[in-house]
């Protein structure tokens, strides 16, 4: 249990689940930050994503073709759901949560006529296959380069967040949208923007995801809780507060099951709540 | 999850209340066998008429698909031959409980009350079998349960009027398991189950039929429900150098999700892997078909199994299925339609007590399970297979390697020591 080969391994998988769970709640922590919008649609995405990425990779047997894919189809799919129904409710923020509830059913019901009750995973033609060998310890390159593709994603976010003007207006408007508004920025197609970026993270997380975890009927939910928990850990609006969410859920999600096996979930709620009382604004998050 | 999970001193409790209940009831009709004096039907006379029955699945909710399944292969036996048997016609109507108990059991006394079912067949979860198989024998209408596995169900809180019909319980499955891993000369093994009823009976199973061999598990794991990233359970196999792992899951996601991470952490050719009847489904060999080629388990359904049932089964399946192979849901469903057409050709119209024995007492030659009898508690008596994935005609399929007929469900104990026993916990695996 404390053999360094049995460590390191476990720090890997925990590190690797901790990825995945980073493309999932970056996406989700943006549209959080920026909207006000608990988009509980958010796990729908990454399903539909994940859905599109594995009946693509299955006919291509190529992985990134499978991912851009994936993110047109799901990046549609949110442009869609913000033109046509969330600006109706915009600022009333039942309506709007429910509404996003409602749009998660839906997909999650035409995913279950249309891709049937398997789950579904990548096909082999498709992932990275092989393992890291060093010494005693092996490691699968696919789940390395699940790590390497959450690495990348996160400093691209982190730079456009902090270098741009685009970054800029959106971190403006996490702190303050009348005022960005003011400013005669169009908030409005800024909203539907960032909405439809954090779907396609989503996209992203759904389609990389299928080689680790297999996409089926409830996955939307069972993804969603784990991004909430990542993105009240980290803050809202924050992808560094997303980023290291998601290492310390995966590490601990690893360490627990292995070590506490019958507080597996309690540990994953256990550190929520004690960010809550202590910082309820997040680890990163600012106060509002 | 949430709904299959029972937590154990209620379980408990309510097992020793049920078990006094039911003693009391086998006390009162002495052995059931002898109990029923059915009225042999004269030549060419047998009563004709109406079977009524109420098919309670969980159509919706977290275990849809299974219960779909359970339903389609009902269905599926009836489409295919015709809903009338010797002049008795079989009328289904289907209830969704959501894998709820408390709304099995609301739809299972409107079925008894307003619809006057003869018999209820269902639901699929364990809690919501034992709630069902309760009510319906309180009022003495039979049960029939094509898929629940739950030991109970035929020993501590077994009743007269209620028979596991399309499959076998927990821990009599995977008992075989171990005896052929240690037959196989598998020293050590390490278990991987669910951590709730199911999983507790079926590791006891292996754990048991491995040691009574000579064999010894070095180490068993439990996975809650709805895990979906199995890689530190995988390391923790490969930690424990067993000889083989016993890996257990009740259907669905977690087979694949397991096998993907097994495979990625290249224990593929390294740890002597057997699986049970639910984690080796035809759901996982759609997924994952080569990269498992050759890989094993141990289950009471093997559909590459070369048998005219098997066939005459999987073809009309395929043919309503795009092609599809039937995984055990769909073969309990089956098995239980079969079962019923088999019964009601020999004696006509039977209902009641008379159902149950006319089901009890018969013996299934050629079932799609192969040879199944009945024991005294109502539960399959009939083979296992050892099987493997292999490729037949372009699909993935279970053939058995190995076959070990009439296994009961007493894991080579008496009745009377085996239900003197606890329920199987983390704690208490036999």
């Amino acid at each position: 249990m404390f053999e360094p080969v049995f460590l390191a391994q476990q720090a890997l998988n925990g590190l690797s689940f901790g990825a995945l769970l980073f493309l999932l709640a970056s996406g989700l922590t943006l549209v959080f930050g920026l909207m006000r919008i608990v988009n509980l649609a958010h796990g729908a995405f990454y399903m539909l994503g994940g859905y599109i990425g594995v009946v693509i990779a299955t006919l291509t047997g190529n992985l990134l073709v499978a991912v851009i894919a994936a993110v047109v189809a799901v990046g549609i799919t949110a442009l869609v759901v913000e033109v046509g129904l969330l600006r109706f409710v915009r600022g009333q923020e039942l309506p709007e949560v429910l509404l996003t509830v409602g749009v998660s059913f839906v997909i999650a019901d035409l995913c279950l006529a249309i891709f049937g009750g398997d789950p579904r995973t990548l096909p082999v033609s498709a992932t990275i296959t092989g393992s890291l060998t060093i010494g005693p310890l092996t490691y699968p390159w696919y789940r390395i380069f699940v790590m390497a593709v959450a690495i990348v994603i996160g400093i691209a976010l982190a730079l456009v967040q902090s270098r741009t003007r685009v970054g800029a207006i959106v971190r403006a408007g996490v702190d303050d949208r009348e005022i960005i508004a003011a400013m005669g920025v169009n908030i409005r197609w800024v909203f539907t923007g960032m909405f439809v970026v954090g779907a396609a993270l989503a996209a992203i997380g759904g389609t990389i995801g299928a080689g680790m975890i297999s996409v089926r009927p409830g996955i939307q939910d069972e993804v969603l809780l784990y991004a909430l928990v990542v993105v009240i850990i980290g803050g809202l609006g924050s992808v560094p507060g997303a980023a290291v969410g998601s290492v310390l859920i995966g590490l601990i999600d690893a360490f627990a099951k292995a070590w506490i096996p019958d507080l597996a979930y309690f540990t994953i709620f256990a550190p929520m709540a004690l960010v809550l009382v202590l910082r309820p604004t997040g680890l990163f998050g600012k106060a509002a | 999850m949430k709904s299959m999970k029972t937590s154990a001193p209620v379980r408990r409790a309510g097992a020793a209340a049920l078990g006094v209940a039911a003693v009391l009831a086998l006390a009162a009709c002495a052995p059931p066998g002898a109990a029923q004096p059915s009225e042999a039907p004269t030549e060419g006379e047998t009563a004709t008429g109406t079977l009524k029955v109420g098919y309670i699945s969980p159509i919706t909710g977290n275990f849809a698909i299974a219960g779909q399944e359970m339903v389609d292969g009902w269905n599926l036996y009836w489409e295919v031959n015709g809903n009338e048997v010797n002049g008795v016609t079989v009328e289904t109507i289907v209830e969704d409980d959501a894998g709820n108990p408390e709304t099995s059991l609301t739809k299972a006394k409107k079925l008894v009350e307003s619809d006057g079912v003869d018999v209820v067949i269902g639901p699929l979860l364990a809690n919501t079998a034992l709630a069902v198989a309760a009510y319906t024998s309180s009022v003495g209408i039979p049960s029939l349960q094509p898929v629940a596995a739950a030991d109970d169900l035929t020993q501590r809180q077994a009743n007269d009027l209620t028979v596991r019909t399309g499959s076998q319980s927990g821990s009599q499955t995977n008992f075989p398991g171990g005896q052929w891993a240690a037959g196989e000369g598998h020293k050590t093994a390490v278990t991987l189950c669910p951590d709730y009823a199911f999983g507790w009976e079926s590791c006891a199973g292996f754990k048991q039929g491995f040691e009574s061999e000579g064999g010894e598990v070095v180490a068993q794991y439990w996975f809650p429900n709805g895990t979906s990233d199995f890689s530190t359970y995988v390391s923790q196999i490969q930690a424990a150098g067993a000889d083989i792992a016993f890996v257990a899951t009740a259907g669905g996601a977690p087979g694949p999700d397991f096998l993907r991470s097994f495979l990625g952490l290249g224990l593929g050719g390294s740890q002597e892997l057997l699986m049970n009847c639910c984690g080796m489904d035809q759901a996982t060999l759609r997924a994952l078909g080569p990269e498992i080629e050759g890989f094993k388990s141990v289950s009471y359904w093997a559909e590459g199994r070369d048998s005219d049932a098997v066939r005459e089964f999987s073809e009309a399946y395929g043919e309503a299925y795009e092609g599809k192979l039937p995984s055990a849901n769909v073969a309990g469903g089956y098995m239980t339609a079969s079962l019923v057409a088999a019964v009601l050709d020999e004696n006509g119209l039977v209902t009641g007590e008379e159902l149950v024995s006319a089901i009890t007492e018969y013996t299934f030659e050629d079932s799609i399970f192969g040879r199944v009898s009945w024991d005294e508690f109502n539960n399959t008596v009939g083979p296992v297979y050892i099987r493997e994935v292999q490729e037949v005609d372009g699909k993935w399929v279970n053939v058995p390697i190995e076959t070990f007929e009439d296994v009961d469900q007493w894991l080579g104990k008496d009745p009377e020591e085996a239900m003197q026993q606890p329920t199987y916990s983390q704690s208490f695996q036999g």
